[in-house]
This record gives structure tokens, C-alpha cells and sequence, in this order.
């Protein structure tokens, strides 16, 4: 045999050696959903969740007692809660728990569980990013191994947001250890965890005796998913992650922004999608304790109305948004579209003119590096106030060193903070910890009308009848508006875009990718 | 020899120490709390706390340097703050990622840019010579990001033929170990062919032409020897930052290496990940130091060490 004959031999093996391993790969993603994740989860259990990054891998093995639907948003049963029903006193929430509810584990998923989930997630040794919301219910009464009461201090209208947190097995702690616990988490849901690789990938299993299929089907019509493995890929870079999308390497992505979608447009294999009803807010905080002419209302007024929010949103975010005026995302309860501060550059000047700033002095605003668009958003603002008479210099910070200024209220951060945050449903954590003025962080803690602003707050979250709190709450925003503490700018459409091969739309309300279940498999 | 090396590895530990103890400071004193990255923005003074007290912010800067060095005298490097398991175990869980794609990128730069190097000092002038020296001027000119998006787009989005990222299989190596490699293939290149032509014009080569050997082993044997001392210090730099991983290409494509582990660890005030990682830094480069004047050693017999 020639040398040649040889050499080319050698180059074939060589060829099957590398397409073997891809052949398989490929093969074993046609029953596989990838959703491509910037983030790595910080971990997959439940009683030590840090941050929001983690929640949409963790609920799909840990089924919580409310669940998302998937039309509407709203809080529904899961399949796990039979009902929940308000005790006549307001503060008691009596839970009953679906009769053949079980772990993975093949272990029935008991109220005593629940309670144990509930208290483990307060536990300070676990951290949890719920630890301090949970801190409104007193004590967890177990009645039997189907029900229990969640007994709060007060009456809490914002109960059914603590309802979200996936029930973990007690029995299975106690037997495998914490070490263990933390890396084959263990929950009642549809999905069974497989594998984990750091930095890499989370990959779930379709639990084949998931307990909850015929409920499913029977409340809601939702059928058994026809695919075998859900696998959160972590890419980093927003620009991987669009080119993973477009080859099929992914199928669902999210937060995309709105100049990749021209580039995805093109591609007719992608799907792309938008969704309005998503928690979302850009604005610009405002710091009187790092500059007291922040405490001008008048000042406050010339900045609200000298900003043209929808050119913003048009010109930087190719009109992927909507103005908004009230520190309230739209999914938010309180949000009133009716409420509005209109562009107006004559009415900016005559506040201006009525307020103490003097010509000349720099106002300082400073934007993260964790804000998308940021330093193009703060140039407009930057323009649009110095179009007015206001001087204005910027400044980037690193998003850790601004949030720590944020936090621990470093008048080094300047009067002005160009922020994104995607807020939620119910407004009352956010008022009690950063509007009343005891709060921890409360920007202005003497200002105006301070008594009868934290009063309302108080009643809101204790006012369990919608319209009522709905009252309560424009009441309340009516009078942050004589003096406001917070320039609104817009929110964001949550963009987001599937591969050809699956159906997926977005649950309403939710920040993050939800209902995974619902995928379907089209090609 | 054996003195040599036992003096050096006793330097080497101090200076571990040294980098560490800097680390520790600077990075605490740099302003941004752990705590306040970690929480989202709704959390409670409450949960502040109980991180803080968790992660042992809370005591004193000197009495957390005092439980860092007593702990890492035994090994124990504290728990990462993001992901709740020794800092240790998170840097070995990604090691070997970063390992196997330095060494690839390694073997490729080793092996593609020596002798194109060598190759363009013997036939200078030549074609092939041209072609070496603007390939080496495009892989050090080309900035990793540029040219790691640019074949995501050509052989990932076009032509489909390579996949983006992941690490399951040889083809997944490609693309990153070939962005990785650009930049030591240029420096190989462009070190080997003038150290070669440096050699090449050596009176020790001439004597060897007039003597009749052969012109391969005047090549491999008279003149490679003697450049490689120069190319000695090069390549086991460039080996010991390959495996340290690069935060663009681990970015780019979604490596799962140190390299993003570390860069997301600054970003999010992981101290201990952060201070293992200038550890195995701080040890890699002393070790490689330690080889270049082993192998100096070795290539050059005039060098002796006491």
C-alpha cells in the first residue's frame, strides 16, 4: 500500500474520530429544549437561593403552592395546592395541600414539608434571598399531612408573592446531608435534576412519574411536554448567544435587545418574539442625601419635564418600550397609565427658574455598568437637561461599587443614578423598604408629608380588598408625585426568540423564562 | 542543583504569601460589598446581615486576615461566596476545562508557529517567509474578541460547520484554541525566525557546512539548539498563561474555564475564589520560572547552578 493510500485512511479515522462524538451530541438534542442563561446559578437549592438568576432552573424541580398563568400571569394554583382560603381574621391563610402530592423521591410532599421549607428559607444559616419578605408570617400551623395555616402578624396583601417558593423534601435532607442535598436538589415538580456543569450547564430530566400530569390536564388542558430534557446553557456574551440561537445550538433565548433583532430578522429559522406585560423600569433615582438640592421640588419638576422619554425609546431602543412616569413598573398593582409628566422644555425652564439651582453647577449622574445602553441613555438625559439650564457631568461606575454605594447611601454616588430595575407585582416590599421614611433604604427619610405617606404605605399592605388598596395606593402615589423622590423614564419589551423547532410564549408578569413545561416541539 | 531548587521553592512560598496577603487588603479596601452585589435590590437590612455574618464580613479586617492565613495554612481557602462550596473545589471544578484548552491551544501554537519560524529563517526572502511574517504581524495585530466573533459568525452562523460553544467534543476545540493559539503562534513565529537567523549566521553553523553535515541536522541540531535558549523563556510563559486561562476567549465562547470564573468572581467580590485563583497564578509562574532555569540547564551545559 502506497504511503498516500495510507495518509488518506488515516485522514477518514481521523474525521469519523471527531464526527462520532457530534453525531451523538446532535443526536440527543432532538429531544432536548436548550435555553441559553447570561448567568450561571449561584446554586440549584432552593433554601439558599441568592438572587433571581436562579429561579427559573430551581422551579422546575421545586413545584411552589402559586404558580404563573400562562395567559393571563396571574398567581394560580399549582398542582400542588388544593386551595387557599383567608381566615375571617385576614391575617391566617389556610393551605390544603393535593392529596398524592410526591417528591421525586417517591416520598409524599406533606404540610410538614412545607413548613419545613418555609422555615429553612428564614433560616439565617441558608441566606436566602426570601428570608426578609418571608419575615411577615409569624408562625406555620401544620393541621394534617394535607393542610396547614401560614399565620402573619398583620394582614398581608402581599401574601400570595411569598407563595412562589419551591417545597423541598425534608426526608431527603435529613437522610443525604446539606452537601448533598445542594448538588442532586430534590422537588416535587415535573423535571428531575440530572447534571451540573459549573459555568457550563444545568441539565433536567422529565420526570416520567411526575404526580401532577392528570391534574394538569385536567384543570388547565396542558398536556405531558413532548420532549425528554430541559438543559439552561450558560452563555455570557449577548452576542454568542444570539449566533447559538440562529445555528439551533439554543431554542429559547431571552433579553434580547433591540438592535440584534434586525440581525435575528434575517434568519428564517428564528422566532422572534415580544411581550410588553413583563416587569421592567429605567429611571433615574434621585439622592438628596448626596446633594440637598434634590429636596427642590421645583428642581425635580424641571428634570421630570425636560426629559422626552419617548424619543429615548425610540432612538436608543429602536421603540422596543413605553414612557412611564410613576416609580411602578407596568405588572405592578398601583401602575396608572393615566399619570403622566409631558415633555415639555418651556414648563422644565420656569421650574428651573422657580427652584434654588444656580447656573453652572454640576449635577452629577452616574450609571452602571449593568445598565444596557446606559452611557448612550445618560448622554440623551445629559442633553435634554443641559437644554434647560441644568449643568450636568457623567460618570460610570462599576456595577459592584455602585451598588454598594446604593446600599450602604455613599453620598459618593452622586444626586443622580441612572438605574434598571425590573420591579414585580406587588409594590409592598419595595415601599416599606426603600419610601417610608424609617425604611433602610430610604433615600429622603425627612421628607414632606413623611406621616402620612408611610401611614398609607402601612395601609396598603394591610388592605387585602384589590380596589381598595388600589385607592390607597394612587392615593399615596399622588402625594410622592407633589414631591417626588425618583425620575421614571420607560420600560422595556422583554424580547425574546425561539428556535423553528419549539413553541414557547413568555408567562406575563414574569421577569425571568417561566412554565418551561409548556414548550412544545413543533419540527 | 538540588539546593537551587529547595532555595527557589522556599522563595516561591514567600512570595505566595506576599501576593496573598496584598490581595487580601487591596481587595477589601476597594469599596464594593460582597453582599451588596450578591442581594437583589428588594432584599432586607435583615438578609444583609445574615450574609454579611455568613460570608465572617462583619469581624474586623485584621481578624478576617487572621482566620485567612490560619485556615490556609491548613488547606482550607473558605467557602465561596456565590456558589457555597470551598473556593478550592470551584477553582478545581474549572481547571480542567481551561487545562485541556490551553494545552490545545499550546500544542497548535507550538507546533504551527516554530517552524513556520524556522522554516522562513532557512528559506529567507522566500515566499514562505512573506507569508510567515504577515501571519505573524495579523495574530499579534488582531485583537482575541475580533477574531473569536468573526468565526462564530464564518464557520458557526454561515457555514454551520463548527459549533459556537460547549465542550463535548473534539470540533468544540476549534475555534477557541485556534483564537487562543493566534497570538503565540505570531510571537513563536516571529521569536524562532529571528533567533534562527541569528544562529544560522553563527561561526559554530559555517564550521558545520564546511564540514559536510548534513543540512537537516545542521539546522536541528547546531542552530535549533543554540536558539532555543532564547525561544526557552518564551514558550514556557506563553504555557503557563495559556493554562491560566483567557477571559475573552472563555467568553466568547462559553468555556467553561477560570478565566470567566475569575473575571465573574472580581465582578462579583467572590474574595476566595478571587485569592485561590492569584494563588495558582502566583504558583504557575513561579513553577514555570523554576522550568526555564531547569531546562537552561539542560540545553545550555555552560550553565551551572549553586
Amino acid at each position: 500500500m502506497s504511503k498516500r493510500i495510507i495518509c488518506r485512511v488515516l485522514v477518514l479515522l481521523l474525521g469519523v474520530v471527531l464526527a462520532i462524538p457530534a453525531v451523538v451530541a446532535y443526536a440527543s438534542r432532538n429531544d432536548t429544549v436548550r435555553v441559553g442563561l447570561r448567568f450561571d446559578p449561584a446554586t440549584l437549592n432552593m433554601l439558599e437561593m441568592k438572587t433571581g438568576f436562579e429561579i427559573p432552573v430551581i422551579l422546575t424541580m421545586n413545584e411552589p403552592l402559586l404558580g404563573s398563568d400562562p395567559v393571563t400571569g396571574d398567581r394560580i394554583f399549582s398542582a400542588l395546592a388544593e386551595s387557599m382560603q383567608v381566615m375571617p381574621n385576614k391575617k391566617d391563610i389556610k393551605i390544603k395541600i393535593r392529596k398524592g402530592a410526591r417528591f421525586q423521591t417517591g416520598d409524599p410532599l406533606t404540610a410538614a414539608d412545607v413548613k419545613w421549607t418555609y422555615e429553612q428559607c428564614v433560616n439565617p444559616k441558608n441566606a436566602n434571598m426570601m428570608a426578609g419578605p418571608l419575615d411577615e408570617i409569624e408562625s406555620i400551623e401544620v393541621l394534617d399531612d394535607q393542610t396547614l395555616i401560614f399565620r402573619f402578624f398583620e394582614p398581608y396583601a402581599g401574601w400570595k408573592e411569598l407563595m412562589w417558593i419551591g417545597i423541598c423534601s425534608k426526608k431527603y435532607y435529613d437522610s443525604v446531608g446539606p452537601e448533598k442535598f445542594r448538588k442532586n436538589p430534590v422537588g416535587s415538580g415535573m423535571f428531575k435534576f440530572v447534571a451540573r456543569k459549573v459555568g457550563e450547564s444545568v441539565t433536567v430530566t422529565l420526570d416520567p412519574d411526575y404526580w401532577g400530569y392528570s391534574y394538569l390536564k385536567k384543570e388547565f388542558n396542558i398536556d405531558k411536554p413532548n420532549f425528554k430534557n430541559v438543559q439552561f446553557v450558560i452563555i455570557p456574551d449577548d452576542q454568542t448567544r444570539i449566533a447559538m440561537l440562529e445555528t439551533g445550538e439554543l431554542d429559547i433565548v431571552s433579553d434580547i435587545l433591540p438592535h440584534q433583532v434586525k440581525q435575528l430578522q434575517k434568519n428564517k429559522r428564528v422566532k422572534i418574539k415580544r411581550i410588553d406585560k413583563v416587569p421592567s423600569l429605567y429611571g433615574i433615582s434621585h439622592k438628596p442625601y448626596a446633594d440637598p438640592i434634590m429636596k427642590d421640588q421645583y428642581f425635580c419638576y424641571a428634570i421630570k419635564h425636560a426629559i422626552n422619554r419617548q424619543e429615548i425609546v425610540d432612538k436608543v431602543f429602536l421603540g422596543e418600550g413605553y414612557p412611564l412616569y410613576l416609580y411602578a413598573s407596568k405588572t405592578e398593582l398601583g401602575y396608572d397609565p393615566k399619570i403622566k409628566f409631558d415633555f415639555n422644555p418651556q414648563k422644565a425652564k420656569e421650574y428651573l427658574k422657580k427652584s434654588s439651582y444656580k447656573p453652572g453647577y454640576p449635577i452629577m449622574l452616574t450609571y452602571g455598568s449593568d445598565v444596557p445602553n446606559a452611557s448612550l441613555v445618560a448622554a440623551a438625559i445629559q442633553q435634554y437637561l443641559q437644554n434647560i439650564g441644568i449643568t450636568v457631568k457623567l460618570r460610570q461606575l462599576e456595577a459592584g461599587t455602585m451598588a454598594t454605594y446604593s446600599r450602604t447611601k455613599d453620598p459618593r454616588i452622586g444626586p443622580l443614578l441612572l438605574f434598571a430595575w425590573h420591579g414585580g407585582r406587588d409594590p409592598s416590599t419595595r415601599l416599606m423598604l426603600s419610601m417610608k421614611s424609617n425604611s433602610p433604604y430610604s433615600a429622603w427619610p425627612d421628607r414632606p408629608h413623611k406621616k402620612e405617606m408611610d401611614d398609607l404605605i402601612d395601609a396598603q399592605a394591610r388592605e387585602l380588598d384589590e380596589k381598595k388598596r388600589a385607592g390607597l395606593l394612587a392615593k399615596y402615589h399622588g402625594m410622592w408625585m407633589e414631591n417626588p423622590s425618583s425620575t421614571s423614564l420607560f420600560g422595556l419589551n422583554m424580547i425574546y426568540a425561539t428556535s423553528d423547532r419549539v413553541e414557547y410564549n413568555w408567562a406575563p408578569q414574569e421577569a425571568f423564562i417561566f412554565n418551561l413545561h409548556l414548550v412544545k416541539i413543533v419540527k | 542543583m538540588q539546593g537551587y531548587i529547595i532555595k527557589r521553592i522556599a522563595i516561591a512560598l514567600l512570595i505566595i504569601y506576599v501576593v496573598l496577603t496584598v490581595v487580601f487588603f487591596v481587595f477589601r479596601m476597594g469599596g464594593a460589598d460582597p453582599v451588596a452585589i450578591m442581594l437583589p435590590p428588594d432584599a432586607t437590612p435583615r438578609d444583609q446581615k445574615v450574609l454579611t455574618e455568613k460570608f465572617g464580613l462583619d469581624k474586623s479586617l485584621p481578624a478576617q486576615y487572621w482566620i485567612f492565613v490560619k485556615n490556609a495554612v491548613h488547606g482550607d481557602f473558605g467557602l465561596s461566596f456565590k456558589y457555597s462550596e470551598p473556593a478550592l473545589t470551584v477553582l478545581l471544578e474549572r481547571l480542567p476545562a481551561t487545562i485541556k484548552l490551553g494545552l490545545t491551544a499550546f500544542c497548535l501554537a507550538f507546533c504551527v508557529g516554530i517552524p513556520i519560524g524556522i522554516i522562513s529563517a532557512v528559506r529567507r526572502d522566500s515566499w514562505i517567509d512573506r507569508v510567515g511574517r504577515v501571519m505573524a504581524l495579523a495574530g499579534m495585530s488582531l485583537p482575541s474578541f475580533w477574531v473569536g466573533m468573526m468565526l462564530i459568525l464564518f464557520f458557526g452562523v454561515s457555514l454551520r460547520l463548527l459549533p459556537i460553544s460547549g465542550s463535548d467534543t473534539p470540533l468544540h476545540y476549534i475555534m477557541p484554541a485556534f483564537c487562543m493559539s493566534l497570538y503565540p503562534i505570531a510571537l513563536f513565529t516571529r521569536l524562532s525566525r529571528s533567533a534562527m537567523l541569528d544562529a544560522l549566521k553563527s561561526e559554530y553553523v559555517v564550521m558545520a557546512r564546511i564540514k559536510g553535515v548534513p543540512e537537516v541536522y545542521v539546522i536541528l541540531l547546531h542552530a535549533l539548539r543554540n536558539a532555543s535558549i532564547t525561544l526557552v523563556t518564551v514558550v514556557f510563559g506563553v504555557f503557563g498563561a495559556l493554562i491560566l486561562g483567557s477571559v475573552v476567549v472563555e467568553t466568547i465562547f462559553a468555556w467553561p474555564g477560570i478565566g470567566r470564573l475569575v473575571m465573574e468572581s472580581y465582578f462579583g467580590r467572590d474574595y476566595p475564589v478571587v485569592q485561590i485563583f492569584v494563588m495558582f497564578v502566583t504558583f504557575i509562574v513561579v513553577v514555570m520560572n523554576l522550568l526555564v532555569d531547569i531546562v537552561y540547564a539542560y540545553i545550555d551545559p555552560r550553565i551551572r547552578y549553586q
